[in-house]
């Protein structure tokens, strides 16, 4: 998949150096069908519920953190960088789903900040799958934290590989709830670009 | 930033009603990775078009890598508070 998105990536880079036009309009109503699918999936999927209902509300302060520390690392970046600080929690808001969040950001603000979160949020993800043998003597949540919205799927072998069932439930239900955040929070920061 | 939401919601209600097959699963997962495809072609397109951008990759690069590593330190710092609820 990463092959194929990398492909697609070089290729429209290709045909916009050769022969640009106006792709702001389908990007627009491709995103938004993007969104309705990843909202069928979530809501016909019952076992995430269960898993919820059998944690209780308490669960939820794994996603909540998780984001909590990822915009202090957006603050942190944009300190050290040029960036201003909107900029910094807008691509941190990506969380590793670095289709979503580059091209909200791409239509929002520009290509500089959409390669930006493209490369950062693709490299959390990359890098979570490197370091969770190392992340996982902090803590078992900790590689969990790392792969953000990835938990639920491409991050997640290798966590349950390194932790246990339980925490696999726990890094599926984070992954789910950080999805679903990650458009909403990416588009608020987005308006005061 | 409406439509966002929207999209989200109206999906999730959808899907809540919705039996899918094992069958129906897979063809939504396909529908998904084209239109993930196509939508990361047509911001190749935007960025492609944008010379400058293109000839800054490298530096963006840099960016990107001290934004994932910090993103990472933060979220982890932020569950470690948890290790003992959840083990």
């Amino acid at each position: 998949m990463i092959f194929l998105i990398l492909g697609a990536l070089a290729l429209g880079i290709v045909v916009g150096m050769f022969f640009p036009f106006n792709a702001d309009l389908i990007s627009r109503i491709l995103l938004l069908a993007l969104l309705f699918l990843v909202g069928i999936d979530v809501g016909s999927n019952k076992k995430t519920l269960q898993t919820f209902r059998s944690y209780g509300w308490s669960i939820l302060l794994i996603p909540f953190l998780t984001i909590l520390g990822s915009l202090l690392g957006g603050v942190v970046v944009s300190l050290l960088t040029k960036h201003s600080l909107v900029e910094g929690v807008a691509v941190a808001a990506g969380m590793a789903y670095y289709t979503l969040s580059s091209i909200i950001l791409t239509q929002a603000a520009g290509s500089e900040l959409g390669v930006i979160a493209f490369l950062s949020n693709i490299s959390r993800e990359v890098l979570t799958i490197v370091l969770t043998p190392a992340l996982v003597r902090l803590s078992k949540l900790a590689p969990v934290a790392s792969g953000g919205a990835t938990s639920m799927d491409t991050t997640l072998p290798v966590i349950l590989k390194y932790t246990s069932k339980e925490i696999g439930l726990l890094s599926i239900v984070s992954g789910v709830v950080i999805t679903l955040l990650v458009p909403v929070l990416v588009s608020f920061f987005a308006q005061f670009l | 930033m409406i439509d966002i939401v929207l999209a989200l919601v109206l999906g999730i209600g959808l899907g809540w009603f919705l039996q899918l097959s094992k069958q129906q699963r897979i063809r939504l997962e396909q529908t998904y990775t084209v239109v993930v495809l196509l939508l990361i072609f047509f911001m190749g397109v935007l960025i492609g078009a944008n010379e400058q951008v293109v000839q800054n990759l490298p530096v963006y690069g840099g960016y990107a890598l001290l934004f994932a590593l910090c993103t990472i330190s933060g979220s982890v710092l932020g569950v470690l508070v948890l290790r003992r609820k959840f083990q």
